[in-house]
């Protein structure tokens, strides 16, 4: 395993699910958000989770670089995004079964599918760009 | 790919992973959730179809990951690391949940390790039962 490799890919896949959480759910889903509102946290409250959302993310982008390192460790970002896209399809399995026990709204559920494989293909190929196993040489 | 051992898994995987969150969420649970009813909807309109079919996609894809050699190899063992890295990255997702919604610490938690503690059964239980086919075949 190559750890130097590995680490960076972990960082820029963190980097890229922070900024693109902070568009998507951010920017382009807040009138959704504020039309659910009793759903969410208020401005304060979600301020003072902050540390917390960023945790969040980081966890995600280890587990998600963790798993292609030890798993793939291919260096290709056509694996990679191949990878990405299935983890994001299996990460819609669990919005829906969110949307059967939570009122979320459809437009919140599309979104979501929407953002999960956008989002994991991109970071996908991110990981398979930059990682490459020490004997691949 | 062994499809016929691949279907097998998926189903193995599928009925695990019903019992385990009908166990988990259904009974264990059951007492936290009364405490956040605002995040959930009533009784009678949770979509059970729906929440199969989440299971269900959520069930394929863990298991066509595995096999497709995005997590294969390793057997019982392999599948165990295969099943903690999704259960954790899953558990990242908890986490922004939680920073974002006014879920308990308490069912946070108990998402995260029961998650866990499910995946990672989940993945012995496809590292079992999936052998790939002859490599010629």
């Amino acid at each position: 395993m190559n750890h130097k490799r590995g680490f960076l890919a972990f960082i820029v896949a963190f980097v890229f699910i922070f900024f693109f959480g902070f568009v998507w759910h951010g920017m382009l889903m807040k009138p959704m958000y504020q039309a659910t509102a009793s759903m969410w946290r208020p401005e304060a409250d979600f301020n003072s989770h902050f540390p917390i959302l960023i945790l969040g993310h980081a966890v995600v982008a280890f587990a998600f670089t963790g798993l292609y390192v030890s798993k793939v460790g291919i260096n290709s970002a056509g694996v990679g995004f191949g990878y990405g896209t299935v983890i994001g399809i299996f990460a819609c399995g669990v919005n829906i079964i969110r949307f059967a026990v939570e009122p979320l709204t459809t437009n919140i559920l599309l979104m979501w599918f929407a953002a999960d494989l956008i989002c994991f293909a991109i970071m996908g190929a991110l990981v398979g760009a930059i990682y490459k196993s020490l004997n691949a040489d | 790919m062994n499809w016929k051992k691949f279907f097998i898994a998926f189903i193995a995987a599928f009925v695990f992973v019903f019992v385990y969150e009908w166990v988990f969420h259904g009974i264990i649970l059951k007492d936290s959730y009364a405490q956040m009813s605002a995040l959930m909807r009533p009784q009678a309109e949770v979509n059970f179809p729906l929440l199969i079919v989440g299971q269900l996609v959520g069930a394929f894809f863990f298991t066509m990951i595995f096999v497709r050699g995005f997590g294969s190899g390793g057997g019982v063992a392999g599948g165990l690391r295969y099943g903690v890295l999704l259960g954790l990255f899953l558990c990242g997702g908890i986490i922004i949940s939680y920073a974002v919604q006014p879920l308990t610490s308490t069912i946070a938690i108990a998402w995260c390790i029961g998650g866990i503690i499910e995946f990672a059964i989940a993945g012995a239980i496809v590292g079992t039962l999936y052998k790939p086919g002859p490599s010629a075949a």
